[in-house]
């Protein structure tokens, strides 16, 4: 998949013009989140469930390398090959020589958001392997080739017109349709002769559970069980955040997962595969890969303000809060994660550099940090990641503040932090901006300044500051304790 | 090497600096956890239902295969492959199937081949049959753990899965019924949470039902 994460701005300023994605944003994060809510209700108190959600995550994040050590050892023990990847390009090596060394030339793909960061389907194409993918959200972008829109429905928002022309044209339906139903067994249909004689799957990993080398999938649509249960050959990419300790712990999570995701008590399909199939099954996988990917996630680890970004268990409900992902929807976010995920998730994956746009359109309001069922404290790892920006921290391949604005904070800081400086200058500001005020508003600026004022205005200024007007009022003011609870005149 | 990559991860994943955790607040199980057996059963099959599962009650007064005749009758199912599993043989299925007259009825112990055996599942079966370790009242869930004996995609690949539930098997929450299972037998090479059909809303949130799995389910309560 493409990274677009530079073209925020103007990807977000064209869906903010469309008629369509707004009218379409108006219904669907309000429905998941109401859906959200109500599931929530069960819980006899939801928020210490989502509380233990946030304790288990946090908790298997500062064990992680037991968690993994011990993960490793029992998939192994029940039969499971592990390959560690450093990276993208390490992972999709060992998957794309498994399928050659087994002679594949087609595979079909779970949905997976870590297959879509590794560029996967990509690489297979690029060694003449064709990668389906088999979700009916990710089948229509895939064929489509745009990013997902939303992390529940990656083609949500696309309309059947559109559908039916792309069925047409690659011959899946005979003729124009436009009833969702029909285009999605159509799709069935297409996708069934591929798992009916599939030789290779390829899935993602919810969550692993160490203390028995389980992985664990969560899906409705059943494609990640075929693509589990079908072919002789299994590959799970998991990035190597997903362990918890057991499967208390998991359960647990899943009922967060689904319920903060869907809206659901739990999904169609919970799939839980400890190894291979054994000897004597009749189908299961006889080889069942796991690829455990670092890809940038240790570094991430390393920092304990950034760690609490690997808590993330990708149930999307933070996007159906976010009020920015309400205007623009999701595709400005340009790759697999969008919403306050994909601002907390996409930095630190592909630096700053690329991203700034991404954390920068926050209004740190914490809506997301509110619904979040992992604990995540995205208004301040949206703080922490502007701060390191502007440092032009190399960890983050930050680029410094641009020397303009370097210039006016530096001042600005000498100014504050000297009272006298800051009467005189505050004098000559209140004037400076008086002469751009319309009655008591100023709604526009001089030279850089239009741009901030472009979206917003400011109650114009007094012509005295606080403190002249408090020197005039108050009978001694030199003499006036602070809190003093004297009566004022 | 694959070796010293994973050591170099897990080297500066031990190195990093700690950061304390808080405390875990206890959370209540399920509320179905607290009910009577057949409040038990009736939360499940409440729960199935609002999925659009169809739940049979066997009566105990019949033979089991004039039920499942029943079944196949209303939903139209000719051909069924069935597993071999200990909750069908106590239920006396598949042998008692092999009687019922329109019923062209195969099990998953006849396929010599796992080619052969996909085939049929794919595109010859209408339904397939086999039996449920557990149900869950929390969210009607039905656990099945996969082996010699029941296969991974007969739940999955024709278009009805009928599963029979012993009355007996019938908890309140995941864990209890994940912890009655590793006390009977080793952990299955895959193990399954079945609730409703498979199922998308994928194009313009519109809901259907069978989207690559079975688009019907079936619980023979016994
Ligand atoms: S960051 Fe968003 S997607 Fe991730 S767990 Fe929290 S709410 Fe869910």
């Amino acid at each position: 998949m493409k990274v677009t994460t530079e073209q925020y701005r103007r990807v977000a300023a064209r869906e903010m013009a469309d008629e369509y994605t707004q009218g379409f944003l108006k219904l669907l994060p309000a429905r998941l989140a109401e859906r959200r809510k109500t599931a929530f209700a069960d819980f006899a108190d939801p928020a210490a469930a989502r509380a233990a959600g946030a304790a288990i995550r946090a908790g298997a994040l500062e064990n992680l390398p037991q968690l993994l050590t011990d993960f490793e050892k029992n998939a192994k023990a029940a039969g499971a090959r592990v390959f560690w990847a450093r990276d993208a390009a390490a992972a999709n090596k060992y998957i794309v020589d498994t399928a050659r060394e087994n002679g594949i030339s087609g595979v079909t793909k779970g949905k997976s958001m870590i297959t879509e960061e590794l560029g996967l389907n990509q690489a297979l194409a690029e060694n003449g392997i064709h990668a389906w993918e088999t979700d009916l959200g990710e089948f229509i972008t895939q064929l489509l080739a745009c990013p997902p829109f939303h992390i529940v429905g990656p083609a949500l928002n696309i309309p059947v017109g559109r559908i039916s022309e792309i069925f047409l044209e690659k011959g899946l339906i005979a003729e124009p349709e436009h009833d969702p139903v029909q285009l999605g067994l159509a799709a069935r249909r297409f996708l069934r002769e591929k798992f009916r004689h599939l030789e290779m799957g390829i899935t993602g990993v919810n969550l692993a559970a160490a203390d028995s080398g389980t992985l664990i999938n969560v899906e409705n649509e059943g494609n990640i069980r075929l693509s589990k249960s079908r072919p002789r050959i299994q590959v799970a990419v998991m990035s190597l955040e997903k362990v918890v300790a057991d499967m208390p712990d998991a359960m647990h999570l899943i009922r967060l997962l689904c319920r903060s995701c869907t809206g659901q008590q739990v999904s169609a399909y919970v799939s839980m595969d400890t190894g291979p199939k054994k000897n004597d099954e009749i189908d299961g996988p006889e080889q069942l890969h796991i690829v455990i990917l670092d890809n940038g996630r240790t570094r991430i680890y390393e920092n304990p303000v950034t760690r609490q970004a690997l808590r993330c268990i990708r149930c999307g409900a933070c996007l159906n809060a976010c009020p920015v992902y309400g205007q623009i929807g999701g595709y400005p976010y340009g790759w697999a994660y969008s919403g306050p995920m994909g601002q907390v998730l996409s930095p630190l994956l592909l630096g700053f550099a690329r991203t700034r746009d991404l954390f920068s359109a926050c209004t740190l309001c914490g809506k997301c940090r509110d619904v979040c069922p992992a604990g995540i404290d995205h208004p301040e790892l949206m703080r922490y990641y502007r701060h390191k920006d502007a440092a032009g921290d190399p960890d983050f391949r930050g680029t410094g503040a641009p020397r303009l604005e370097k210039a006016v904070y530096g001042a600005y800081a000498i100014i504050a932090g000297n009272p006298a400086l800051w009467r005189v200058f505050g004098a000559m500001a209140r004037r400076a901006v008086n002469c751009y005020a319309r009655g008591n508003t100023i709604g526009k600026g001089p030279g850089v300044l239009k741009g901030w004022f472009a979206f917003r205005d400011l109650p114009a200024p007094p012509d005295r500051s606080f403190r002249d007007q408090w020197k005039r009022r108050s009978p001694a003011p030199h003499s006036a304790k602070p809190a003093s609870g004297r009566k004022k005149p | 090497m694959s070796v010293s990559v994973r050591d170099q991860i897990l080297v500066r994943l031990r190195q990093a600096p700690a950061r304390a955790v808080g405390q875990r607040p206890a959370v209540a199980p399920p509320k179905e956890t607290g009910l009577a057996r057949e409040d038990r059963i009736a939360a499940f099959c409440a729960r199935f239902a609002e999925q659009t599962g169809i739940v049979y009650h066997h009566d105990p007064a019949r033979e089991i295969g004039e039920t499942l005749a029943e079944i196949c009758r209303a939903h139209d199912i000719r051909r069924v492959i069935s597993g071999c599993d200990a909750v069908l043989a106590a239920a006396g299925l598949p042998d008692a199937a092999m009687d019922i007259p329109e019923l062209e009825l195969r099990t998953q112990a006849g396929f010599a081949d796992r080619e052969e055996f996909a085939e049929a599942v794919f595109a010859w079966a209408d339904a397939g049959l086999t039996g449920a370790d557990y149900g869950v009242a929390e969210s009607g869930t039905l656990v099945l753990a996969f082996d010699r004996n029941h296969a991974r995609l007969l739940s999955l690949a024709p278009g009805v899965h009928i599963a029979v539930l012993s009355r007996d098997r019938v908890v309140g929450a995941y864990e209890q019924a994940m912890a009655e299972l590793g006390g009977v037998r080793e952990i299955p090479s895959q193990l399954c949470f079945v609730t409703g059909p498979s199922m998308t809303a994928d194009i313009q949130a519109m809901p259907f039902k069978g989207m690559h799995g079975p688009g019907k389910i079936i619980v023979l309560l016994v």
